[in-house]
């Protein structure tokens, strides 16, 4: 039996891929067996089968992530290796709290408009960030603090990363 | 057939616009060089150029608007014209008149008619004394903060800022209260200063629900100057159109001559010649004020193509060569309907937030109708310092209806791996009762489609699931080695490889 696990937004899919007694090729999903039957095109394409319907898809996987085209739709998947699939599959999701602001998309920092220990409202601008010739000001979610400041102005930050850091309002 | 003066032309510019020049280039037997930044090395109007000029680093300012490094590039390697595309140098005067003094035709309008249209502010005064309908607008001179709060209050809110070089949108902000005008107009001079070299602004009424409505215009230097009539270009996010579509649902036969009249009026007030747009707002009440030329090759030209049957590129060329154009007005009609959608790499479900990576695997879409101008290929890195349009999917119908059913299947066939786009997106617009009613304005996209999430998505999320194990499997797998293995095998012939656990 050969199995791996596949996360898609919040749902994680366990797919075993074998042949069946009448050696067909079979996967199970979460327990349910599909039938299976495909035909490779080219490295990247496989024609799948689906209920009678044939859909030919593309996929390829890159950095632990799978991405895959069928019928005009596309889907990253990521695999989720056996170590943290044992603990809980999606625990490393970023922490609910809006207390790190980060960049939106990657860019160059243009400009800060905070200061660290700055009291701010909600809404109020804390910096902007340059992608492709077009500003994007990123904006508080709350009002509270600002505790730290991670980049200056005219540094390159990628997606995700913490540019400024809200503490609470109390001293 | 007629000779052509030019053998080898100079394409100042990147992405899709280049590779069209290029493509134009190849049909009249005319060398193609393109220049590129060291960012764009393998880019794919470099590979599609027959020669390619490294001309600096990957900021504009250094290379794509670096006007001593590009005229050199055309005087090394013998050129006789350059065509600058859109954006980057395409509306830059001072581009023109270099070209002119190293003995390079510009491919494009004289720098004296690109100044009258080019600045908003002049053009503006030019047309007012055409006695062509203008927007209610106020000019702001220098930075004297008091004189622009004066005109702003004259003017009356909402307020457009826009730069008075450009456009796509770059350096242009609507404000709808004076405690936002000072920040929006300093940002519009950062984005106009990095995008066009200039950051001078001015203020302008915002007109509520406006239709985007342009005219291209094609004049040659014998005094010849028609309209390939309109193009309706409203649907926009962050005020830079990303569908057009020919003939707008909006106008009927007598508002579509009358404009191209006018069109023609603008265009002969500033003696253009070349390829130009002539772009207007529509009210509500189907009252039109000129809102500017654009003296270039526009994004959208092609679905001007697709009705009328001309290919405006080439006549560009042939224009500049100093031929006469072909046709009178009354030779060009529209058939049938053609419209266009840009395909970025942006997330349109996260505030069109620019999406960068490597494109892992791209394939576009063809069939009867369907033209595809692309920018793009698979294994492209799309990085963050360009705009990040890939390409162009164009569709033309035998009616609007026909257009919009071959669109949506155009747009689902598009197969773009490893970056955001915004083809879903485009998809589900072309469904909205709205659009398909032909009920535009320029304002729709956030009136109608603001805080969009994909619907009726994960349809297909079974045959996704066996299509990402089979193509894990695959990965898994060694590569194939010196026993000249098949690359292409089925995973149930390599269970071994598997990542197995339990």
């Amino acid at each position: 039996m050969a199995n791996m696990l596949l996360s898609y937004k919040d749902e994680t899919f366990d797919i075993r891929l074998s042949r069946n007694a009448e050696n067909r090729e079979e996967a199970v999903v979460n327990g349910e067996a599909l039938q299976v039957d495909h035909t490779r095109i080219n490295a990247n394409s496989v024609l799948v089968d689906h209920n009678g319907t044939s859909f030919l898809t593309h996929a390829v996987e890159q950095d632990g992530k799978i991405h895959v085209w069928v019928n005009g739709e596309t889907y990253i998947f990521e695999k989720v290796e056996k170590a943290s699939a044992a603990k809980h599959p999606g625990a490393d999701a970023v922490s609910g709290d809006s207390n790190e602001i980060s960049a939106p998309m990657p860019g160059k920092i243009l400009k800060i408009l905070v200061k660290e220990g700055q009291e701010i409202t909600q809404n109020e601008r804390l910096f902007i960030v340059e992608a492709m010739k077009m500003e994007n000001e990123v904006k508080s979610p709350r009002a509270g603090i600002v505790k730290k400041i991670n980049f200056s102005e005219s540094d390159l930050v990628s997606v995700g990363e913490t540019v400024v850091e809200l503490g609470s309002d109390e001293k | 057939m007629q000779n052509h003066t030019f053998k080898k032309i100079l394409v100042a510019n990147r992405g899709e616009i280049a590779v069209r020049v290029m493509n134009a280039c190849r049909e009249m037997n005319i060398s193609s060089v393109a220049v590129y930044s060291e960012a764009d090395r393998s880019a794919r109007h470099v590979l599609e150029a027959g020669q390619a000029v490294e001309i600096g680093p990957a900021p504009p300012l250094e290379s794509y608007l670096n006007i001593a490094r590009i005229v050199d590039a055309a005087i090394q390697t013998g050129c006789d014209a350059i065509h600058p595309g859109y954006g980057f140098l395409s509306e830059n005067a001072e581009f023109a008149r270099a070209c002119r003094k190293a003995g390079l035709i510009f491919i494009g309008p004289t720098p004296e008619a690109m100044e009258m249209v080019g600045d908003k502010l002049t053009a503006r005064r030019t047309m007012i004394e055409a006695g062509v309908p203008v927007t209610p607008g106020m000019e702001i001179d220098g930075s004297d903060w008091q004189e622009i709060e004066k005109a702003a209050q004259s003017v009356g809110f909402p307020i457009m800022v826009k730069a008075t070089a450009g456009g796509g949108g770059k350096g242009m902000r609507v404000v709808r209260e004076m405690a936002d005008l000072s920040s929006a107009i300093a940002a519009s001079q950062r984005e106009a200063k990095s995008a066009f070299g200039n950051d001078l602004v001015y203020i302008e009424k915002f007109i509520e629900r406006p239709r985007h409505i342009e005219y291209q215009v094609l004049g040659d230097t014998h005094g010849n100057l028609v309209h390939l009539f309109e193009r309706e270009c409203s649907i926009q996010r962050r005020h830079q159109k990303i569908v057009e579509e020919t003939p707008s649902p909006a106008l009927d036969d007598a508002l579509r001559r009358e404009m191209g009249e006018t069109a023609c009026r603008v265009m002969n007030a500033v003696d253009y010649h070349n390829a130009g747009t002539v772009e207007f707002l529509l009210d509500e009440d189907n009252n039109y004020y000129f809102l500017e030329v654009n003296a270039r090759i526009q994004v959208e030209h092609p679905i001007t193509e697709m009705v009328t049957g001309i290919d405006l590129v080439k006549q560009q060329i042939r224009v500049a060569a100093g031929e006469k154009l072909p046709f009178k007005q009354s030779d060009l009609q529209q058939r049938g309907h053609a419209i266009e959608c840009r395909i970025y790499a942006e997330d349109a479900s996260n505030q069109f937030f620019p999406s960068i990576g490597t494109l892992l695997f791209v394939k576009e879409p063809e069939g009867p109708g369907i033209r595809c101008d692309s920018g793009i290929y698979s294994g492209l890195e799309v990085t963050h310092h360009y705009d990040p349009i890939l390409s162009k999917l164009v569709v033309v119908g035998e009616n609007r209806e026909d257009s919009l059913a071959k669109m949506k299947a155009a747009l689902s066939n598009y197969v773009i791996l490893g970056v955001q786009t915004s083809l879903r997106f485009l998809y589900e617009l072309m469904d909205h009762p709205e659009f398909v009613s032909g009920n535009l304005h320029t304002g729709f996209l956030s009136e109608h489609m603001q805080n969009w999430q994909p619907s009726g998505q994960n349809a297909h999320l079974q045959p996704a699931l066996i299509a990402a194990a089979l193509a894990s499997t695959r990965k898994a797998k060694p590569a194939p080695g010196a026993d000249g293995e098949a690359a292409i095998t089925t995973p149930w012939q390599s269970l071994g490889s598997w990542d197995m656990f339990n």
